[in-house]
């Protein structure tokens, strides 16, 4: 959708309040002073305070590179502090070293990034460490290079301490990332490229009936308020099921759309409820996208298992001198080794796994010795005839021949 | 870039800094204040750099500023509505904001009066300037108001503090 033209004033705000949040730029310092200041000159303040933007703004032209260094580091050192979960006692204990690096950058700089906490001390470890040539930095005082080495001294002490609520927040996010790894773990394992609807539905009945998840739930049923779309589809959205999630995050989409082009009324009510109402929405966009991209995730990497994993089954199969192979009614194949290995090969996904579960029995009862030219004749062709049908390069006919397994004369394979 | 890096300015770290002690009623009232005052100066900042009709039209009749307690955005023909005439801002702003090449090989069919149809050259980029990639409206604007918002922001943001210091309410 076209959108027109949209800028922000000021940028990086994000991840300077977050930076802030999490004490690694000072929360406390000198906003008494700049309240004095602004107040006291009130005649002259208006403007000096309009150049100052101006400095700002040509500021953030000139170092944009350096800028873009600082936010990276600030968020890089935001990650590393959700990681490392405490770190609030050694933020006390570089506090007090901090009061030379600062004033010392803030000299040179006379700017916000001097308020960026930091230990002259473990400056020049982290700079013997790791991060070589911070002192030279440092000493050339040039003011980009300034920020550059406050950035870097963010990074290394920037593994702060987290509030309650951020690592409530945490848990929840830690425990869904754990939920969709366990489950397409799960499903490469199995040879699926599906998650398990069983798990799904375990999970969802978690989310509902577990006393330590019912704010969670009772989040749930407000987000469905938001939307106005059943619970039921933001619990099943919430565990996996890609229909739900989509119907969700389209929704989310269009009422957000439709908000920004309501008018934001002035007058008190109408202001404050666009406001509030824009929040909730993007709350719910982002929980589920946060969501959508752990269930992405864990997806990949288990697409990624399940070809590793039957590459190398099929090479052993290929590699066998010998084997019976047995076929059930869907086209599933198992194949038993001389070496003691059974594989199984799922027809609809066309994927060696060593998980026997869903294999129905061998429908004729008939078991095929092969030999190795036969066997590997028999497993490319079937791996490559899904590949075709992937591309749509052969007939039709032939692959859903391959596919449903019409058996000959010589009880073999067509 | 035209925008302002938090990062680059002390006091606009202060503002965030001091945002997080701010209670809900005070925030409110700073949108509000700082909305109305941006707005007009957004407007007036669009009128003066719009020098055609089409300009006024699309980019500066429709500037609008949105205030969350974080940030300012200055948007402009962001309404879906449509002109009188169907164009519709959102969509089109491309060429008003940023020029358009000249097309005057561009032929256009036209239906004859009763006698069938015949061809004719005639540019469709005949109205906008010509491309600029800076902008001539909007971003222009931008660049010379930002600043003063951002001043405007610091200084209403001191102001709610003060006056909730002194047990104004205007909420």
């Amino acid at each position: 959708m076209a959108k027109g033209i949209d800028l922000s004033i000021a940028a990086d705000t994000r991840s300077a309040m977050s930076a802030i949040q999490r004490g690694i730029i000072d929360p406390l310092e000198d906003v008494t002073e700049l309240l004095e200041t602004t107040g006291r000159e009130s005649k002259d303040a208006g403007n000096d305070l309009e150049r100052s933007m101006r400095d700002a703004q040509r500021r953030t032209e000139d170092a944009k590179d350096e800028i873009r260094d600082l936010r990276d580091e600030l968020n890089k050192a935001g990650r590393s502090a959700k990681d490392v979960g405490d770190g609030a006692g050694g933020m006390r204990r570089l506090k007090d070293g901090a009061e030379e690096v600062t004033q010392e950058v803030g000299q040179n700089l006379g700017e916000a990034v001097s308020s960026i906490r930091g230990d002259i001390g473990d400056l020049g470890q982290v700079g013997q460490d790791t991060l070589g040539g911070l002192a030279a930095t440092l000493a050339s005082t040039g003011p980009a290079g300034i920020v550059g080495a406050a950035a870097l001294a963010a990074a290394a002490i920037g593994v702060g301490g987290l509030t309650g609520q951020q690592q409530k927040l945490n848990e929840q996010v830690q425990h869904m990332k754990e939920y969709f790894a366990d489950a397409w773990r799960e499903a490469a394992e199995g040879g699926r490229n599906y998650m398990d609807l069983a798990g799904q539905i375990a999970e969802q009945n978690d989310i509902r009936f577990n006393p330590d998840r019912a704010e969670e739930y009772k989040q749930m049923l407000e987000d469905a308020n938001t939307l106005g779309l059943d619970r039921n589809t933001l619990i099943e959205a919430a565990t996996g099921n890609q229909a739900a999630y989509n119907v969700v995050i389209e929704r989310a989409n269009k009422l957000i759309d439709e908000q920004n082009n309501k008018p934001r009324q002035d007058g008190f009510l109408g202001t404050a409820e666009w406001d509030k109402q824009m929040k909730r929405l993007d709350g719910v966009r982002d929980k589920f996208a946060e969501i959508g991209a752990a269930n992405d995730d864990a997806k990949a990497k288990a697409a990624e298992a399940a070809a590793s994993t039957s590459a190398q089954l099929m090479r052993l199969v290929e590699d066998a001198d010998e084997a019976a192979v047995s076929v059930d009614e869907l086209g599933n194949k198992m194949i038993e080794l001389p070496t003691g290995e059974t594989v199984y090969i799922n027809a609809e996904t066309k994927q060696a796994t060593l998980n026997l579960d869903t294999f129905k029995g061998d429908a004729d009862g008939v078991i095929d010795h092969v030999n190795r030219r036969d066997i590997k004749l028999r497993v490319t062709t079937d791996t490559t005839s899904a590949e075709r049908s992937l591309r749509g390069l052969i007939e039709k006919g032939r692959v859903i021949k391959i596919g449903t397994r019409i058996v000959g004369p010589g009880g073999g394979w067509d | 870039m035209l925008r302002v890096s938090a990062l680059s300015s002390r006091e606009l770290l202060t503002v965030l800094r001091g945002l997080r002690t701010l209670d809900r009623d005070t925030k409110k009232v700073l949108r509000r204040e700082l909305k109305g005052m941006a707005e007009t100066a957004w407007k007036d900042a669009l009128n003066r750099n719009a020098d055609t009709k089409l300009e006024r039209r699309v980019l500066a009749d429709s500037g609008r500023v949105r205030v969350s307690d974080q940030n300012v955005r200055l948007t402009s023909a962001s309404l879906s509505r449509s002109l009188t005439g169907g164009l519709k801002p959102s969509e089109s702003y491309g060429p008003v904001e940023f020029g358009a090449n000249p097309r005057p090989a561009a032929t256009e069919t036209v239906r004859g009066k009763g006698s069938g149809t015949f061809t004719r050259h005639r540019d469709p980029n005949r109205p906008f300037k010509k491309p600029n990639r800076r902008g001539y409206v909007v971003y222009p604007s931008a660049a010379q108001i930002i600043p003063r918002i951002l001043a405007m922001y610091v200084q209403t943001f001191v102001r709610a503090i003060h006056e909730a210091l002194e047990g104004k309410s205007n909420g």
